[in-house]
């Protein structure tokens, strides 16, 4: 199953369930900074730019939220995932 | 097994995949309803997304364009199978899209775009599946081979920050350069492609100003007299000197006057082509009371100082002097730094003013940048002419186009408080007086 959605600044959390791979889309106005609550690992995800994890060897379960660098209305983190 | 399947118009794929990458190369934004989880994903043209799975998943993916009319709509999806033989690299679908993708994306980024992507799913491995497609792009016709060049050239530039921005040169004595903003991989060959050398010298020089005086090294020679190997040269490969430093200009000469051509993409770790005989001096005196601005694009790379030389200046009496003032503002027209120099009779033409920024600016990709320059509390009747600005000490690239916004009025003493008020574009590098 691929999962997606968008995080902003009013919706900036998102629980991964199961996740096999993670793809994050910085598509907004301005540096995301991405916190992962498992480990506190935070990353910083340039505008225009995108990380990609995995595939996962085994399902992948975590809350991470995203900050903007900048107070943009277009500020926009995309995810996808697969389960 | 790959397979893949370019949409011109809104469609559904099925797919199951282990690995897939999904491009939207062009047109306007696809939404992307996997039906799966119902869930949506929004794709700008030029992005792309890919996902990994360590199992296999089925989907299907329905493609939506936001603007259906418009013709460059294509999202492309490719995908890898780990249910069949491994690799699995199909060759059919490199000579059926990929080579034929070519002819249409060969000139620009488009197809470097699109090419990245393919290598970030398949590996570098794909590379040895375009010398065995290579005998298949003559069944394409007319310029098949200059395809199979550009591309293969296209596909050593593989800086994704970095659009195609190569050198072409043919029977003029030109020079043309570029600036060092990252070192380079001395590990990662560069080409010379379509090297035609007829007479004459072929230069490759590093270059780097220091002080006032030009240091200049030829790391690579192509001597028609000497070297019959460099004659008639398809693809000559080269390695960038490890040594080159950031802010270092890398100038490639044809002094040959004779119908030479070469083409020389943008080495990695280089950006942009600059024309050193573009003059960046303005010709015209500032007036007091009056700020200028020019909006430049800077390269993506770490600055450390800018520096402004004063140009032309003349007469500056002993009881005459003025505060020159100048300021960088970012895009979003946020004062990054400035500085305030007293003109006097102790200044003279030439001189230099080097600001160091409070921080390193560290751009990620070219930036828009907005140079501020004025005069206030002038006292005397010299004259002032600006002005030359550098970064890391080295000249500024050219950038395609100018701006500059004008203000009537003094330039304030607090620069922060600078903002746009007039844009006009313009083509010359020129600073204007009002």
């Amino acid at each position: 199953m691929i999962k997606a959605g968008e995080l902003n600044t009013t919706n900036n959390t998102i629980t991964l369930t199961n996740a096999k791979s993670l793809n994050l889309v910085n598509s907004g106005s301005s540096e995301a900074i991405v916190l992962f609550d498992s480990s506190g690992d935070t990353i910083e995800i340039a505008r225009d730019n995108s990380i990609k994890l995995g595939a996962f060897d085994s399902s992948f379960t975590d809350t991470i939220s995203v900050s903007f660098s900048g107070n943009f209305s277009e500020n926009s983190l995309q995810y996808i995932y697969t389960q | 097994m790959i397979e893949a399947r370019i949409l011109n118009t809104n469609g559904l794929v099925s797919v199951s995949f282990n690995e897939i990458l999904i491009v939207n190369s062009g047109g306007t934004e696809a939404t992307l309803e996997f039906a799966s989880s119902s869930d949506t994903f929004e794709l700008r043209g030029k992005s792309k997304i890919s996902l990994d799975s360590s199992t296999s998943l089925s989907d299907d993916i329905q493609v939506t364009f936001v603007d259906q009319n418009n013709p460059a709509n294509e999202v492309q999806i490719l995908w890898v199978d780990g249910v069949g033989p491994s690799p699995g690299i199909d060759t059919n679908f490199l000579n059926n899209n990929l080579i034929q993708d070519a002819d249409r994306f060969h000139t620009g980024e488009g197809f470097n775009f699109f090419w990245e992507n393919i290598r970030e799913i398949f590996g570098d491995d794909v590379t040895s599946l375009f010398e065995q497609s290579r005998r298949s792009i003559s069944g394409l016709g007319g310029n098949s081979n200059d395809q199979y060049k550009q591309f293969f050239e296209l596909s050593n530039n593989s800086d994704e920050s970095q659009s195609f921005v190569g050198v072409q040169g043919n029977n003029d004595d030109s020079a043309q350069s570029f600036m060092v903003v990252k070192k380079g991989d001395p590990n990662i060959e560069q080409t010379l492609n379509r090297v035609y050398l007829n007479s004459g010298l072929l230069q490759l020089f590093a270059q780097s100003i220091i002080g006032n005086l030009l240091n200049k090294e030829a790391f690579l020679n192509l001597d028609a007299q000497t070297g019959e190997a460099f004659l008639k040269a398809d693809i000559l490969r080269i390695n960038i000197p490890s040594s080159l430093e950031v802010g270092q200009v890398l100038t490639l000469t044809n002094n040959t006057n004779k119908e030479n051509r070469y083409q020389f993409p943008t080495p990695l770790g280089i950006f942009e082509v600059f024309d050193f005989n573009n003059p960046r001096d303005a010709t015209q005196n500032l007036v007091d009371d009056r700020f200028y601005v020019i909006k430049r694009t800077v390269p993506a790379g770490l600055y450390e100082n800018f520096e402004w030389w004063v140009s032309g200046l003349s007469g500056v009496g002993p009881a005459e002097s003025c505060q020159y003032r100048v300021g960088i503002y970012g895009s979003n027209e946020i004062l990054l730094e400035s500085a305030t120099v007293q003109i006097d009779q102790s200044i003279t033409a030439g001189t230099r003013f080097q600001v160091a920024f409070s921080s390193v600016q560290r751009f990620r990709r070219p930036t828009d940048l907005f140079f501020v320059i004025g005069t206030n509390d002038y006292v005397g009747s010299f004259t002032v002419q600006s002005i030359d600005s550098r970064f890391n000490s080295s000249q500024f690239p050219t950038s395609e186009g100018y701006y500059f916004v004008q203000s009537s009025g003094p330039l304030p003493n607090d620069l922060s408080t600078v903002t746009k008020i007039v844009t006009n574009q313009c083509f010359y590098q020129k600073i204007y007086k009002i």
